[in-house]
């Protein structure tokens, strides 16, 4: 066989079909060029020179069938399998000169952007560029050997370009049986879709030889064809689904309420924002509420003080009985303990005076239990006041900026300070950085004795690197048959730290595992390091605005995604973890109802906590 | 006069810049099986296409049953029946509803004739059309084409890809059917040994124009092959209507055309011995007017 | 004789009103089962896939699936006017396109009732969508309705896509107003000034490449 007539015949076979595809690829970049010249920009958006490029693996995929018709059609076919040629060497030209065409065709926007960034000094391309280019040779390959079994153009090349969409997509959503692809399977890179491109490529010219030198042909049906690719499609957003909407939803219901809302644990009862019980009843929410008077609660008999304390001081209070708050049940009496803060109104910053109050939840004219003053604990700091408590059996631990106070809250109405410790949290990273992962580091253990060594362990993690969270009601350390280990979530991943040992003075932790996000997590914005995580009863959540992830974290050195709740318009507000398991979610919704009205609905859902 | 069912007028038809019919002039005898002869690609199908309104000619006109082909093609396609070359039909429709369907565009449909034509072709009614065979197909076709007693009947190749057992059943069909009916039959085909025995008329067409149209009969009889040893100034193109000088050996064989006692004397004169005078099957005088060695 | 043509039409294009069908209301479900995004989001993608699909799906062989099975010669032969075949095809896959996008509007009510303030908002959001489908339909014929082939059929759709895009280019970005015209996409604004104008604009739009398509059918020699 003389190669070069071939190759010949071949690039005279496609000529008016890369002439065709080069006209559609040019015609938006050019287009765009002549409006901005016109209007007397410069060229210098690569906008519709992207959408061009976006588009190419469809266009090389026309370039394949076109490629494989031109000798291989049904009736065409006998004509040319009659002839001595060598169908391998034939099939593989046929290929590397389609693939460079088609190259040379997506290259041609590529090129003109180059060159008008050069010539009006402009920014490039603002996309991704490689990666359409990869897909499209991928799309070639696959195109290419459908053609070579099928022998019918269009519906070669919808076969073609649905394996390519499902082999890119397949990585996303394999379960594999197992719960977390990410942890038990792989982890998920560039290199690895790299890999899947060139793979598929290679095996796709592979396999369109051997059915070239076998004769193979395929018959299809275009109403199979559109059933089983829908059918496809239909199983990939099942699979989608149980990624990433795998939590059931067992109950949801509107509710009442404005502000920012929170959930609370009395004791084995959730209150929401103080105000209402929420019970369960066969999967069903219902609310009650806390005080007689419906228009009260506890927040209402908790706001004992003014919000703005005394006249020339302005108070800050921690927790804000609104959203939340630190409940003591004795007996059938609750109290709600309260930190108050002053600072003056003249001098902004100097904190003056700091009391620790609890609150009787009865119908009392004056629901003030009890007041202590913990104003030791201020040093000369013109700031903002870090206020953190949390209350351990009997025991309420106060931080208030460096410094811890004691106080024994077992009888509410006498509270009782057993213990101060001054300045113990300074000079701490209250973050952890990515360098950390690769050295033992060390944390300060607050010097607290009042508590057993396990909860101070607790309190110190929380306290550095949750300071700003709701320590009061949650906590990132998880501890379990004798082992500590700490979580943090960034936008990359979610890490896990463990405690290897301690001593008076620090704690020495390690890092251990990481569980990085999928894009597929990321798409409603992966919890970052503003989103909230906690740990409770050795699972791990994980939540930023629309998501939820569950994660176990019972096995060393390992963070298994257990379950994903995604809900795109609600922003969840706070979460809690019932008894039984469940979860309990308040979410707010923002929706323009009208010309300028701003209408916000709030929901509670009830979850079922995955296994 | 027998009146013409079919007409054609200085027909000329194109398809782009290549003029493919340049003039055709035919008449179709009412009630007649009319044989329309040509090699492939010599636009016997088109002219049947203009026949049918499908196509608008470049110039000259058709008329069929009376009614011009490019105003009236509907009424036409009312009144004829076509048979298209290897024709397709919906194979998702049984035997039955394609049968029904059909009938449902003619007002005159037959269905007591077309049940007729069931039981003679042996259709299975409950069959889908795909599951059929090529020659029920064939006769699937011809029986659309016949169920409304159209008065002329215009076949385009109708036995193309059919054996020869089943060529023969369906040109039995066609003559039993029509041929006793007074029923034109305009007939296109190249295989002539089919045609000769049923046509009655014959035409055939060459590079765009018809070069020989006449009773099949006449032109058996004026068509004549001559076999001689040439004299040496033997010179045959002088002789009017010589269509085909052929050297066997030392022998020549000369084909001529309205064949007299003035052209036989003529050729006796070039011969250098005794002259053999054979009659021609219809084949032999098919080659001889399309590719005849005119000398 | 119209209705028979209208019953082969409807007969013929069955399937894919039962597979549009099927999987509109299949992956409608779903979507609004599984509710990641908003329900007038999912509306939106469902919409905006069957505006684009289910014309593609009945447009892939409604004109070339006559010429590639060569059946053309038995419909040109019968004595209709061509007029009624083009339109017994062009009413049924009207009526296809319509019941599919009726079907699954219905639906997403259903599957999103109580959440949805504003009245049918679901429902009309997704017809609009259908009246842009059907107009995708219609510029397709203009273009495809000589197509030999699925392939050819598919390049037709195509070429319209890429009309559309470079209309509605200019109409966003170059903000040339007549060029929205072209662009029955911008119908599914709902709620956008002038939009019972741009419905009425559209549909003459609509109703001269109709008629240009029928011409162009009805001129159907060459293929034969």
């Amino acid at each position: 066989m003389r190669v070069s007539g071939i190759i010949h015949q071949q690039i005279c076979q496609l000529k008016w079909h890369l002439l065709a595809c080069l006209g559609l690829i040019m015609v938006l970049p050019i287009e765009e060029a002549i409006v901005d010249l016109r209007a007397g920009d410069d060229y210098l958006s690569s906008a519709m020179a992207s959408l061009a490029i976006m588009f190419s693996p469809l266009l090389a995929g026309l370039i394949a069938c076109a490629n494989v018709q031109g000798d291989l059609n049904e009736k065409r076919y006998i004509f040319w399998r009659s002839k001595p040629a060598n169908v391998k060497l034939l099939i593989t030209l046929k290929y590397f000169i389609g693939l460079v065409a088609s190259l040379l065709i997506i290259a041609c926007p590529v090129i003109f952007v180059i060159l008008c960034s050069i010539i009006w000094n402009s920014e490039g391309f603002d996309r991704f560029v490689p990666l359409p280019i990869l897909i499209a040779i991928m799309a070639y390959s696959l195109c290419f050997a459908c053609n070579v079994v099928v022998r019918k153009t269009a519906r070669a090349w919808l076969i073609g370009m649905l394996i390519g969409c499902f082999v890119l997509v397949l990585p996303f959503m394999l379960p594999l049986n197992l719960k977390d692809f990410m942890t038990d399977v792989m982890l998920l890179t560039f290199g690895l879709y790299l890999t899947i491109i060139l793979v598929v490529s290679a095996a796709a010219f592979l396999f369109a030889l051997y059915a070239a030198q076998h004769d193979w042909y395929l018959k299809t049906n275009l109403r199979e064809l559109l059933w089983v690719g829908t059918g496809l499609v239909f199983i990939l957003l099942m699979l989608f689904s149980s990624q990433v909407a795998n939590i059931k939803v067992l109950c949801e219901r509107e509710i009442d309420a404005a502000g920012t809302n929170e959930l609370a644990y009395l004791g084995n009862r959730v209150i929401l924002n103080g105000i209402s019980y929420v019970d369960i009843d066969n999967n069903k929410i219902s609310l009650s509420h806390v005080a007689p008077d419906p228009d009260t609660g506890l927040v209402w008999l908790a706001w004992g003080e003014s919000a703005y304390g005394r006249e020339g001081y302005i108070a800050q209070i921690y927790p804000d009985p609104r959203h939340g708050g630190l409940y003591k049940k004795v007996g059938d009496e609750v109290y709600s303990l309260v930190i108050y803060a002053y600072c003056s109104e003249e001098i902004s910053g100097l904190y003056e005076k700091v009391y620790l109050r609890s609150y009787r939840f009865a119908e009392d004219p004056q629901p003030r239990a009890s007041e202590l003053d913990i104003s030791d604990c201020l040093m000369d700091r013109i700031n903002r006041i870090r206020i953190a408590a949390r209350l351990i059996d009997n025991i309420l631990v106060v931080c208030v900026d460096d410094s811890c106070i004691v106080v024994d809250v077992a009888d509410p109405n006498e509270l009782r300070q057993i213990d101060e410790k001054i300045n113990v949290l300074k000079d701490v990273r209250w973050h952890l950085e990515y360098e950390d992962r690769s050295k033992t580091f060390a944390v300060p253990l607050v010097p607290i004795n009042d508590i057993n060594i396990e909860e101070r362990i607790r309190l110190s993690i929380d306290l550095i690197y949750r300071f700003y969270g709701s320590i009061y009601e949650s906590s990132i350390v998880d501890i379990h048959d004798g082992k500590i280990a700490f979580f943090s979530a960034s936008q990359r991943d979610v890490a896990r730290f463990d405690v290897t040992s301690w001593d008076d003075e620090k704690i020495y932790c390690r890092f251990s595992a990481a569980r990085p996000f999928t894009i597929l997590e990321g798409m409603a914005g992966a919890p970052g390091r503003n989103g909230r995580t906690f740990v409770k009863d050795q699972k791990l959540y994980c939540y930023e605005d629309e998501q939820l992830m569950v994660f176990d974290v019972s096995l060393d050195r390992s963070i298994r995604k257990l379950g994903h709740f995604v809900r795109m318009d609600r922003n969840i507000e706070d979460i809690a973890v019932l008894e039984d398991g469940k979860l309990l979610l308040c979410t707010s919704w923002s929706k323009r109802g009208g010309i300028g009205h701003h209408r916000q609905r709030r929901y509670l859902y009830l979850l079922e906590n995955p296994e | 006069m027998i009146e013409a069912a079919i007409k054609i007028e200085g027909l000329h038809f194109s398809y782009g810049k290549k003029l493919v019919l340049k003039g055709v002039d035919l008449e179709v005898p009412k009630g007649s099986i009319f044989g329309f002869l040509g090699r492939n690609g010599t636009g016997k199908t088109t002219t049947i296409k203009t026949l049918l309104g499908l196509q608008k000619p470049k110039a000259g006109r058709c008329i069929v049953g009376g009614l011009d082909s490019v105003t009236k093609t509907l009424e036409i396609r009312r009144r004829i029946g076509f048979m298209a070359e290897d024709q397709q039909m919906y194979g998702w429709m049984k035997v039955s509803r394609i049968i029904k369907w059909v009938a449902g565009f003619y007002s005159d449909w037959d269905q007591k004739f077309a049940d007729e034509l069931i039981d003679v072709f042996k259709l299975p009614t409950d069959t889908k059309v795909k599951e059929l065979s090529k020659g029920q197909n064939s006769s699937l076709a011809l029986l659309l084409a016949l169920g409304h007693r159209p008065d002329i009947v215009i076949l385009d190749d109708p036995t193309l890809g059919l054996d020869p057992i089943a060529r023969k059943d369906f040109l039995r069909h066609v003559i039993d059917l029509l041929q006793s009916n007074n029923v034109t039959v305009f007939f296109s085909s190249h295989l002539l040994y089919e045609i000769e025995p049923v046509a009655d008329h014959i035409a055939i067409l060459d590079k765009g124009v018809i070069i020989k149209a006449s009773k099949t009969e006449q032109l058996r009889e004026s068509v004549r092959k001559f076999v001689m040893k040439p004299a040496l100034e033997a010179n045959f193109s002088r002789i009017p209507g010589i269509l085909d000088v052929l050297k066997v050996g030392d022998n020549v064989s000369v084909t001529i055309e309205d064949c007299d006692e003035a052209k036989r004397i003529q050729l006796k004169s070039m011969s250098a011995n005794s002259m053999t005078e054979t009659a021609l099957n219809l084949d032999e005088i098919f080659e001889a007017y399309v590719i005849g060695n005119r000398g | 004789m119209f209705r028979m043509l209208l019953w082969k039409e409807w007969r013929e294009n069955l399937w894919k009103l039962w597979f549009c069908g099927a999987a509109s209301i299949a992956f409608t479900a779903m979507l609004f089962r599984i509710r990641i995004v908003p329900d007038i989001s999912n509306c939106m993608l469902i919409s905006l896939v069957q505006m684009f699909v289910v014309p593609v799906v009945y447009s892939l062989d409604i004109f070339s699936g006559e010429m590639s099975n060569r059946t053309i010669h038995l419909l040109f032969k019968i004595p209709v006017r061509k007029w009624m075949i083009f339109f017994s095809k062009y009413i049924v896959t009207v009526i296809g396109i319509l019941v599919i996008f009726l079907i699954t509007g219905v639906l997403m009510e259903f599957m999103a009732h109580g959440r949805e303030a504003r009245v049918l908002y679901l429902f009309k959001t997704n017809l609009l969508f259908g009246l842009a489908g059907l107009a995708l339909f219609t510029w397709f014929c203009a273009f495809g309705c000589q197509s030999r082939s699925e392939a050819g059929s598919l390049g037709a759709m195509f070429s319209v896509f890429i009309g559309w895009g470079i209309a509605y280019f200019w109409a966003t970005i170059c903000e040339v107003t007549w060029a929205a015209l072209f662009v029955p996409y911008s119908l599914t604004e709902l709620g956008a000034d002038g939009i019972v104008v741009m419905i009425f604009l559209q549909s003459l739009v609509s109703v001269m490449v109709l008629v240009i398509a029928f011409y162009r059918y009805a001129s159907i020699r060459r293929y034969l």
